[in-house]
């Protein structure tokens, strides 16, 4: 075999018993040596009466004009932490211990403080869920659930002033 | 069985045998020659995918295809405090030069881009291939690397970042490329002719193993999706109630009305489960069963296809990808034509002692990739050309560059330059240009000057046949 094909063989097999041990090494998210990772995405089982949510979170401005959303993007948070804290601060699916609320509560009000687009003054969580019945999804779902509203104090104008500047 | 060594210890030796027939086997699986045309046309799919999630923000972001590919989402990103950034191992490695935990600052992932995007040009073009694949593949794997460094991560990309890097170690600039075509052009001009491409396509064992590599790479990644399943979920995967779980939580929340439907639809949900689960757990059959790939290919696509009409998760590249499978596709196309009449040819008659009719004739071949043209050089095949043409004289054809059509018809000049436009489908943009009002008066009047002014080589023994 010509070197160029022996080193060709080489690079295959290492890529390939890369990608493979990380298949094989476990069914759980296994990414961190992206690009070689393996593909468990939507792989848990779910029965009927399992519960899906839509949840947002709402921030009133303190110059008293309509609640305005808040997202992810604008909590300098990635979107599954931003909505993992979400969901523990409004106990949507009402299985979260009171402490772990409570430091979501915190974690969240310290976003918003530091990064509301304008001042705000309170917040809350809403949300809507919707049960996987015998026939599918069920429809319209619960009503909307509010969380809250928890208040904000006032933060030292200077530093809210300059992390929305630095937004 | 005999044993053709002629030695004794014969199940020593049958086994060496049957050693011998496993690495022939995988020879022929990763090295038998394939086209080097078929190498180029993955070049320019992959690339072409990159570029496009590069320079389309709404597909890298708000889709949400590769948001590594965003340069929002990257200023974004700087926004983010210090702790958060976490660096994966492919960043570290990219970063060694300013050092493993270095966090990269907006400029650097500015111009980081722009070096991508310009070697993501380069590449499609095929200039400077090799560097300019070089600069995407490092470019594009950064900016995603980074953004994955923030605790967030998605599969899309990972098997293009793959590829990329694949294109980089081999000939996939050998065809379909500028640095193809300037090599013809060099070569032209050092020898003093023109050389037409042979009609065979020009087959190499390094065009091969990249497309093997990605098609291995595709079915581990499907048997990973569809083992996690089997591993986590159990036969409770294919009870419909997982698939419907799945399905309104991203159809309500990413607004997919398709989706909130199907989630209420429980048989067609578990026949749907049944389906992903095989096609996922059964797409290596391809690798093996080349006749296959067909039935892989358009069953992956529509797998890609329906999670994202209902679930809003896009896979784009993994449908750029099947590309790999162009030479399986072809060989075994339900739509291949058979013994399809071969079509007409037209004779470009040119001045083959004209270093400019011979690098335009070099270009001319290059678009040429259905193989209509066929190129007479006067000066040493007069006799193939006067039979063509019996009413063009030699000197007539020094003038100006002559196209004979298939029907015996002879076009000379800008006529004739027109002609091909027609033919050859890469200078059909040309058409409309070609259209305009006095398009051919002006035409010709450039094309006679040109011709007047052009150089030429002194006629030599060897090659003056008139």
């Amino acid at each position: 075999m010509s070197l160029s094909k022996t080193l060709a063989a080489a690079y295959c097999a290492a890529v390939i018993l890369l990608q493979t041990y990380k298949v094989f090494a476990t069914t759980a998210y296994n990414e961190r040596h992206w690009p070689f990772m393996n593909y468990p995405m939507y792989s848990a089982a779910y029965g009927p009466g399992d519960r899906v949510a839509e949840v947002k979170l709402v921030v009133r401005p303190c110059d008293g004009g309509d609640p305005e959303p808040f997202t992810h993007a604008d909590a300098r948070l990635i979107y599954f932490q931003f909505r993992k804290a979400v969901m523990q601060a409004g106990d949507v699916l009402g299985n979260t211990p009171p402490a772990t609320s409570a430091r979501a509560v915190e974690f969240l009000r310290d976003r918003i403080q530091r990064y509301a687009p304008k001042p705000a003054c309170g917040w809350s969580v809403w949300s809507k869920l919707y049960e996987i019945g015998p026939g599918g999804l069920e429809l319209p779902g619960l009503p909307w659930k509010k969380a809250g509203p928890w208040p904000i104090p006032p933060a030292p104008a200077a530093a809210a002033d300059s992390a929305r500047a630095a937004g | 069985m005999a044993d053709p060594a002629g030695a004794g210890g014969g199940g020593g030796l049958g086994e060496g045998g049957g050693v011998k027939r496993l690495l022939e086997r995988l020879d022929r699986f990763w090295f038998e020659p394939a086209r080097l045309t078929d190498l180029a046309i993955v070049r320019i799919v992959v690339v072409a995918m990159e570029l496009l999630l590069l320079l389309s923000p709404y597909l890298a972001d708000t889709v949400g295809a590769c948001v590594g590919c965003s340069l929002p989402y990257q200023r974004w990103l700087v926004t983010l405090s210090g702790d958060q950034y976490r660096p994966l191992p492919t960043m570290q490695v990219l970063m060694l030069p300013l050092g493993r935990h270095a966090r990269p600052e907006l400029m650097f992932l500015e111009a980081v881009w722009l070096a991508a995007v310009v070697g993501g040009v380069g590449a499609l073009i095929g200039r400077y291939t090799r560097l300019s694949l070089f600069a995407l593949a490092a470019g594009s794997t950064l900016l995603t690397a980074h953004a994955y460094s923030y605790g967030e991560r998605h599969h899309p990309e990972a098997l293009l970042t793959i590829m990329l890097w694949t294109l980089v170690l081999v000939p996939s600039g050998a065809r379909l490329s500028l640095d193809a075509l300037l090599f013809r052009v060099r070569l032209a001009r050092a020898t003093g002719r023109f050389h037409q491409r042979p009609p065979e396509p020009e087959l190499s064992p390094h065009a091969r193993w990249p497309l093997r590599l990605m098609q291995v790479m595709l079915s581990l990644a499907y048997f990973s999706a569809g083992y996690s399943k089997l591993m986590n979920g159990g036969l409770a995967w294919l009870n419909g109630y997982t698939l419907a779980h799945y399905i309104a939580g991203d159809a309500i929340v990413r607004g997919s009305a398709f989706g909130v439907w199907l989630a209420r639809h429980m048989a067609l949900l578990r026949l749907m489960s049944v389906g992903a689960l095989v096609i996922e757990l059964g797409f290596w059959v391809v690798l093996f069963w080349p006749r296959l790939v067909w039935l892989g290919v358009v069953a992956g696509a529509g797998l890609h296809v329906g999670i994202y009409v209902l679930q809003r998760a896009p896979f784009p590249q993994f449908i750029a990808l099947y590309v790999v499978f162009i030479d399986e596709l072809r060989r075994y196309s339900p739509f291949r034509r058979r013994a399809a009449k071969p079509a007409p040819v037209w004779t470009v008659v040119y001045d083959g002692l004209c270093p400019l009719c011979i690098r335009t004739m070099t270009v001319l071949d290059a678009l040429d990739w259905r193989h209509r043209l066929a190129f007479v050089d006067l000066e040493r095949d007069w006799g193939r050309a006067a039979a063509l043409a019996p009413g063009l004289s030699a000197g007539a054809a020094r003038h100006a560059m002559h196209v004979v059509a298939p029907d015996g018809t002879v076009y000379r000049g800008y006529a004739a330059f027109r002609r091909l436009a027609s033919v050859l489908p890469l200078l059909w943009p040309l058409a409309p240009l070609m259209a305009l009002p006095l398009a051919d008066r002006v035409g010709s009047a450039v094309y006679d000057g040109v011709a007047r002014n052009r150089g030429r080589i002194p006629c030599r023994a060897e090659t003056c046949a008139v």
